[in-house]
Order: structure tokens, then C-alpha cells, then sequence
């Protein structure tokens, strides 16, 4: 352990905080806040899995489930919910997400990227209970007053056969 | 053994068809009665055409694919002389399934539970340690796979049926026929199924499925906030031209709209696009006008069709194009599964203008098809209201036609009945029509 330095440390709690942050803002349905952890050209990207052991690649030429180039994508579908007019987001089901298992895998000056698992429970008046889950790989940028923002989140969903709808608020 | 038990069920009876005094109803029970399935997967998905896969997923010999009839595993593969097989995915000695995987390349389907070895055609070419088994001989001809009796292709799109005494596929395609070469048409180089596919599972009855698909009514009200996200992105990003999210269709009066009841149960609605230059196929245009003519480049680019082969299959084609196979897995619960299907050799811009059209409206998790599934689950629970017993599908019997209107005689087909706009119902009248023919078949 001798090895591990503070700044270390420092970096790892603040990058799990950051992960913990948006998962509670998620579960807490404060979307406009949630926004605001991505940086305006964050990738946003759950794959298609193409068989039993692969996942798509290429959203510009393979199946994703979604894809966003930049941030519009996710304010999209934050302002369709918001119009409480989505069938299937009214009421929402409640939801809570646990994410564990944060591995750093790089970290640079302006950049760093962390891989962990989640879960979420689901619960609706009409389907019950559900449970799915995955892995998420971050790359996290260092803004230039320091904040740290999500740059790419790519979600790997193990339950690509699913009975409820698939949104942000539930991956 | 479902299929073999004495229905007691009088299937006329919960089609109320008197259209000539305005009132065509259908009887909730059969979204929901557990016999009335049972005799839907015989009657229906076992005895007609089925849709299994496009060859362009089976392109190289020996590719399989492993999907289901009704309920029966079956393997759809490309055999060595290149024609396309069908074979019921279960080894001939005890049963196993031949395949490892959904889909797959093998030469020769070696079962892994006793090592049985067969041909992609079926044929059975190596029982393990067969000398030791049978000291006598034996005549490995008996333990060939069971073939599907019926398996064709039509411009692509292969088609399997249980059914010996299925009328050639041609027969069955019938009045779909140019709605589906609108799609094969799209590229001289044919199309392909892009890789990636999406699977879910809607907590309704197949039928309440298929009556969506050609559902032209609901569009301007569950696909509103669609249509309201779109517009607003849309002027967000100044979007013109293929990034431009076309959303006419969903206010009514907006552009022109109709519906065709083709016969056999299928049906067909359109919708013409507010801005045709917004689909990936508009780029085709110089090379495909002068090949297919101005009145079928109208139909296949200015409109957006919803095509449904019944009983389980459609071809979509609005903002983008997309296979969507229907699958019964019981009376309430049924499993869709998506592909994108494109032209090949088409731009890398349209490619990717298609992909992004595709996710934002057909997907679970899309913008649009999460709307549909729940609006469907909650009509699935609203039907268990058994003392109110009867569906309408009475909109529009004032105004519908008999045979071919003008738009689609320039296809030169003539369908049971036409009718506008889209959100007119008599298509459905085909589709119980049909239903109930194939239901007092005996089993």
C-alpha cells in the first residue's frame, strides 16, 4: 500500500463521488442537474449486442440501443419526460441504482477514465419489481475551473431482452 | 398436447361482422383466453407463412440461424448448393438443440449432448461409436433431422411454414408484393440487415401488436410528445435536409394519409412525408428514378408505409426502415424483435442518418415505441374487464372503399378495400376476417 499516494486517494473519492452523484440525481428524478454533470460534447452510448458475446462497436454502423454524439441527446429526452405527455414515463416508476466496483483505469492532467458495475431496481405499480444491470466505462474531463465532467459514459446492459421500456433514468 | 384437443370454442362468434349495418366488433376474450392461444399457435403460426429471418443474415454456406415457429425451435441455414434450409433445431436422437448459438456458421450440426454428427441439410452422417451400439448395422437415413416442410424466399425476404399444404409463398404474399419490392428496389446491389438487433418483451397479447404496427389512429396521440421533442430539436439545430427528423405524419390533416386492407389479412397504411429529402433514401434518387418510374419513386420515398404481413412479421419504412418480427409467447406476452434493414452500398451519411432516425422511434429505448408497449400492457389489463365484452372497430365503415382506389392502381394490385385517412379502422376487418377463417380450420 505504501505505493498509494494521497492525490491518489483524492482522485478515486472524487471520481467515485462524482459516479455516486449521478446515479442519486437519476434516482432523485433532479434531471436538470443530472445535465449539468456532462460536459456539452459528452458521448452517451448504450451498444446493441450483435450475438451471445459481442457488442456493437460503430453507432454509425451497427445497432446501439442509444446513441448521443453531444449532450442534445440526453437534454432530449430530460424535456420529453418533462412534458409528462410520454405514455410510458406517467408515472415513472421508481427506481434506485447501486454502482460498485470503481476501477480507475487512466488518469491524465485532463483526463480520466473509471470502469464499475451497476444495478438498478425498478419498481412500477403496473410490472413490479425488475432488476437489470451492467457495466459503465467513464472518461471524466478536467475543466479548466477544475470541475471534473463526464465526457463519455458507454453502458454495457446485460438484459438486452427486457420487458420495460429502457430510458436514462433506468440505466 | 395442445393442438390435438377438441376445441369447444365457437370462433364466429367473437367476430361480430355485420359491416353492412355499420358494426364490426371483436370479442375481448380472444386477447386474453388461454384455449383461444393454444389454438392460435396451431391454427395460425403453424399452419400459414411465417417470416424467419432476411438471406442476408445466412449469407455464406453453412450460416445459421436459430429462431422459432410458433413454438417449435427451428434452424434457418444456408446449405452447400447455396438454397436456403429449414430444419427443426432439435437432434434426432433425444432432442438437444444442434445450435450453440442465435446465429452461427456450421458445415455440420454436431449435437452436443451424444455426438451425433448431421449434414446442413439434415442428414444424419455420424451416430457416435455406431458399431459398438448397433453390432447389426443401421440405417443412418432414418435419423435424419426433421426438415421444415416449406421454406422460401421472396426478394430476400425468406419466409418458413409447418405447413406442407401452404399455397406457394407467392400465392400468400399476394397484394404485398409491390409494397415489399419498394424495399428490395432500394438498392441494386439488394439490402442488408445491419448488425445488432433488439429484443423485448410487451406483456400483451400478439394481436393487440399487429393492430399497432398499421395503427394509424393512435400516432397523433401517443407519438404527440414524439412529435413535440422532435420539433423542438429540430429548430434547435437548425436541421435540414437528412438530419432533419420528419414529424408531419403526426398531426392529422397535416399531409395525406390512407390504408389498405390487402387481403389474407394483410394490411398496409401510408403517410405521405412532409419532407422526403429528410429520408436516408433520398440521396438514390437520380440512380433509382429512372429505373423505377416516377409513381413507384413516389411511393417509395415521398410516403412512409407500415406494411403488415400477417401474421407476424412488418416492413416499416418511415424515417427509417426496420423489419419487426412478432412473436406469441402466451396469451398475454408476446416478444418483438427488431432489425434495421438498409441498402447496401448506400453513403456513409445516409447510413448513419438511418441508424439515428431508427433509435429515436423504434426502439424500447427509443422516444416513440416505449409509448406503444405501454399503451398496449394497459389495454391488455383493460381487456380482463370481461363485463364489458366487446372492441369497435366500427371507425370508418362510412367511408371505405371496395377494391383499389387511384393511388394504389398505379401499382396494379387490387387490394380487399381501401379507405382515408390512416386512422380509419376497416383494415382491422381483414385482419379478424382472416383470423377467423384460419381459426374454424380443423386442427
Amino acid at each position: 500500500m505504501s505505493n498509494v499516494t494521497n492525490a491518489d486517494l483524492c482522485l478515486q473519492h472524487e471520481v467515485e463521488q462524482l459516479i455516486y452523484r449521478e446515479a442519486y440525481l437519476l434516482d432523485m428524478r433532479r434531471f436538470d442537474e443530472w445535465l449539468n454533470l456532462y460536459s456539452e460534447d459528452a458521448e452517451y452510448l448504450i451498444p446493441a449486442w450483435i450475438n451471445e458475446t459481442t457488442l456493437a462497436t460503430d453507432p454509425t454502423k451497427e445497432l446501439f440501443l442509444i446513441y448521443f454524439h453531444n449532450k442534445t441527446g440526453l437534454d432530449d429526452r430530460v424535456y420529453r419526460i418533462n412534458t409528462r405527455d410520454s405514455y410510458a414515463s406517467t408515472p415513472m416508476p421508481r427506481s434506485t441504482h447501486v454502482v460498485g466496483n470503481v476501477l480507475l483505469i487512466a488518469a491524465s492532467e485532463t483526463t480520466i477514465e473509471a470502469s464499475c458495475s451497476w444495478t438498478v431496481h425498478q419498481y412500477g405499480d403496473r410490472k413490479g419489481a425488475r432488476i437489470h444491470g451492467g457495466r459503465y466505462d467513464y472518461t471524466f474531463s478536467r475543466h479548466e475551473n477544475g470541475d471534473l465532467k463526464i465526457a463519455r459514459k458507454h453502458i454495457t446492459f446485460l438484459n438486452d431482452r427486457v420487458d420495460i421500456p429502457i430510458d436514462i433514468y433506468n440505466v | 398436447m395442445p393442438g390435438m384437443r377438441q376445441s369447444t370454442l365457437d370462433y364466429s362468434s367473437m367476430v361480430d361482422d355485420r359491416t353492412a349495418d355499420g358494426n364490426f366488433s371483436i370479442n375481448r376474450s380472444i386477447y386474453d383466453d388461454p384455449d383461444i392461444f393454444e389454438d392460435e399457435i396451431s391454427l395460425i403460426f403453424e399452419k400459414t407463412w411465417i417470416y424467419v429471418a432476411h438471406e442476408s443474415q445466412i449469407p455464406k454456406q453453412g450460416d445459421y440461424l436459430w429462431t422459432e415457429i410458433g413454438r417449435q425451435p427451428v434452424i434457418i441455414n444456408r446449405l452447400d448448393n447455396g438454397e436456403i434450409g429449414g430444419l427443426i433445431n432439435a437432434c434426432s436422437h433425444r432432442g438437444a438443440l444442434l445450435t450453440p448459438t442465435r446465429q452461427g456458421n456450421a458445415r455440420v450440426f454436431v449435437c452436443r449432448y451424444h455426438g451425433w454428427t448431421f449434414k446442413s441439410d439434415g442428414d444424419c452422417i455420424r451416430i457416435k461409436d455406431e458399431e459398438i451400439g448397433y453390432p447389426n448395422g443401421v440405417d443412418k437415413s432414418c435419423f435424419s433431422l426433421t426438415r421444415l416442410p416449406r421454406v422460401e424466399n421472396y426478394r430476400g425476404f425468406i419466409f418458413a411454414s409447418l405447413n406442407a399444404e401452404v399455397p406457394p409463398l407467392s400465392e400468400h404474399l399476394d397484394n404485398t408484393k409491390p409494397f415489399i419490392d419498394m424495399m428490395a428496389d432500394q438498392s441494386p446491389d439488394g439490402l442488408e440487415v445491419l448488425p445488432g438487433s433488439s429484443t423485448y418483451i410487451v406483456e400483451c397479447n400478439w394481436k393487440l401488436q399487429i393492430e399497432n404496427g398499421v395503427d394509424g389512429y393512435h400516432v397523433g396521440v401517443v407519438h404527440r410528445n414524439f412529435a413535440q421533442t422532435v420539433r423542438r430539436r429540430n429548430e434547435l439545430n437548425n436541421a435540414s435536409g437528412m438530419k432533419l427528423t420528419e414529424n408531419a405524419r403526426f398531426d392529422s390533416g397535416n399531409v395525406e394519409t390512407g390504408c389498405y386492407d390487402l387481403g389474407r389479412g394483410h394490411n398496409v397504411i401510408w403517410s405521405d412525408r412532409g419532407a422526403p429529402e429528410a429520408a436516408p433514401l433520398y440521396e438514390a434518387r437520380d440512380k433509382l428514378l429512372p429505373t423505377v418510374g416516377e409513381e413507384k419513386w413516389n411511393w417509395m420515398v415521398g410516403r412512409g408505409r407500415n406494411l403488415l404481413i400477417y401474421p407476424n412479421v412488418f416492413l416499416m419504412d418511415q424515417s427509417s426502415t426496420q423489419i419487426r418480427i412478432i412473436r406469441p409467447l402466451g396469451p398475454s406476452r408476446t416478444e418483438i424483435q427488431v432489425f434495421c434493414i438498409a441498402p447496401k452500398g448506400e453513403s456513409s451519411e445516409a447510413r448513419r442518418a438511418r441508424l439515428d432516425k431508427f433509435r429515436d422511434f423504434f426502439l424500447t429505448s427509443g422516444l416513440a415505441t416505449p409509448d406503444d408497449s405501454v399503451a398496449l400492457e394497459d389495454t391488455q389489463t383493460g381487456v380482463g374487464g370481461k363485463l364489458a365484452k366487446w372492441s369497435p372497430f366500427d371507425r370508418g365503415i362510412a367511408s371505405a372503399g371496395v377494391g383499389a382506389d387511384k393511388d394504389i392502381r398505379e401499382l396494379k394490385i387490387e387490394p380487399k378495400g381501401h379507405n382515408k385517412p390512416w386512422d380509419m379502422e376497416t383494415i382491422y376487418i381483414g385482419q379478424y376476417r382472416r383470423w377467423a377463417e384460419l381459426m374454424a380450420a380443423d386442427k
